[in-house]
């Protein structure tokens, strides 16, 4: 058995660790607040750029830009994948990583190339053999929509020049506190909103200055805000999944601190019963 | 009663304003563009600018707007900007230092900084002022 002095060394240990994970749990809380009144603040401008989208969908059909014609033969695809920037998130990065192994496995025939948004993806990825044509760093806790234009355009860039058929996204959704989805999603083509219900279906909108124009600034505003969106969701995952991965930390750190008081009790009753037992002996011994 | 129209003023980052209007006058693309109730459907680009709005107690209200797009349907209007400004959230010394960059960098154009970016901010910063100053004319 440890001697006294040992345990409670141990014990020490253990409590200042408590105390570690227990001050990033509540960071991780009121980080978490914000990062969702984040979300909810993006909210507006993503649903009323899909009503527009709809809406538009729905007056021409016939009309399509690059951006919503989905190609017929898919031989290459550019996934960008958000991951968070810091560990100790428990298994949030690991299971979006798993992901997208899978997701390498089912297209091994097709050229893949890979946009990293966080430094845990960065990290993994770059350790096995596949082409990343750009990276993002130091912006997952607070996502600007300015710091991800870079890799919307990048990865625009690839999809109209023909280099790739398909832009996709990994991230995690955000379900609730205690629970998130790896998440898989398209963002070129743009899949089409669901359409809502117009009065009249047989009406045009004015354009200003010309439909393509229009369209283009619509389409790209709208692939940045479904970007900045799953950006943000993944950060309020992030924060959640910490939150949580911290308290059970603490908890941990609780129930070794007890089994540890026990043991030290243990032996500081023996080592007393021992004393005695020496005394009593050596007290028989000279009487 | 005078007719109004649903407006909604948004950013990637927030809502900024919604609310009924009697008229509001929109900086398009192709020119400023005035908006009554029952307007045809109109799908505009916008420039940096001014949005002047009418509400129905008579008062006006006044937003900046940068880039981006604006829906227009007969009963709801829909600003879908870049960057959008109430006049009481523009902060006049920053535009008002922003300006002075600018204009230092129009005098002598570095090779980062070209003429029509710093001629952008200078607009940028004096639609901002001009915003900022009538509200304060108003109170």
């Amino acid at each position: 058995m440890a001697s006294g002095k040992e345990i409670k060394n141990k014990i020490k240990t253990v409590s200042n660790t408590k105390k570690i994970t227990k001050a990033m749990q509540m960071v991780a809380a009121s980080k978490m607040k914000k990062a969702q009144d984040v979300v909810a603040s993006a909210r507006p401008y993503s649903n009323k750029i899909r009503a527009v989208l709809s809406h538009l969908a729905q007056i021409h059909p016939e009309y399509k830009h690059p951006y919503i014609q989905h190609r017929e033969e898919v031989k290459s695809i550019c996934a960008i994948v958000i991951t968070t920037d810091k560990g100790l998130s428990g298994g949030l990065n690991g299971n979006l990583l798993r992901n997208v192994l899978k997701f390498i496995r089912a297209n091994k025939e097709k050229t893949l190339k890979f946009i990293c948004i966080g430094r845990k993806g960065g990290a993994f990825l770059k350790r096995l053999d596949i082409n990343i044509i750009g990276e993002i760093t130091g912006i997952s806790e607070h996502p600007k929509l300015l710091d991800l234009v870079p890799a919307i355009t990048l990865a625009s860039k690839e999809y109209l020049d023909g280099n790739v058929d398909e832009v996709v996204c990994f991230y995690n959704t955000f379900v609730n506190t205690m629970s998130q989805n790896p998440t898989q999603s398209t963002l070129i083509p743009v899949p089409i909103p669901e359409k809502q219900k117009l009065d009249k279906s047989n009406w045009d909108y004015l354009y200003e200055p010309e439909a393509k124009d229009v369209m283009e600034t619509l389409l790209k505003r709208y692939i940045e805000a479904v970007l900045y969106e799953l950006a943000l969701e993944n950060s309020a995952s992030e924060q959640s999944a910490r939150m949580v991965a911290m308290k059970a930390a603490t908890e941990n750190a609780g129930d070794i601190i007890e089994i540890l008081n026990v043991t030290y009790n243990k032996s500081r009753q023996a080592s007393i019963t021992q004393e005695l037992s020496e005394i009593v002996a050596g007290a028989n011994a000279i009487g | 009663m005078a007719s109004t129209v649903k407006i909604d003023v948004v950013t990637p980052e927030r809502g900024i304003y919604s609310g009924e209007v009697e008229f509001v006058v929109i900086p398009g693309t192709m020119g400023e563009l005035g908006v009554y109730p029952k307007h045809a459907p109109l799908l505009t680009t916008l420039q940096t600018g001014e949005l002047r709005m009418k509400l129905p107690e008579g008062k006006e209200e006044s937003i900046f707007v940068s880039g981006g797009f604006c829906e227009i349907l007969p009963d709801q209007i829909t600003v879908l900007g870049d960057v959008a400004e109430r006049a009481d959230e523009i902060d006049e010394e920053r535009a008002q230092a922003a300006a002075h960059r600018a204009e230092e960098l129009m005098k002598a154009p570095t090779e980062k900084v070209d003429l029509s970016t710093a001629e952008a901010s200078i607009r940028k910063s004096s639609i901002r002022l001009k915003i900022a100053q009538k509200r304060k004319k108003k109170r």
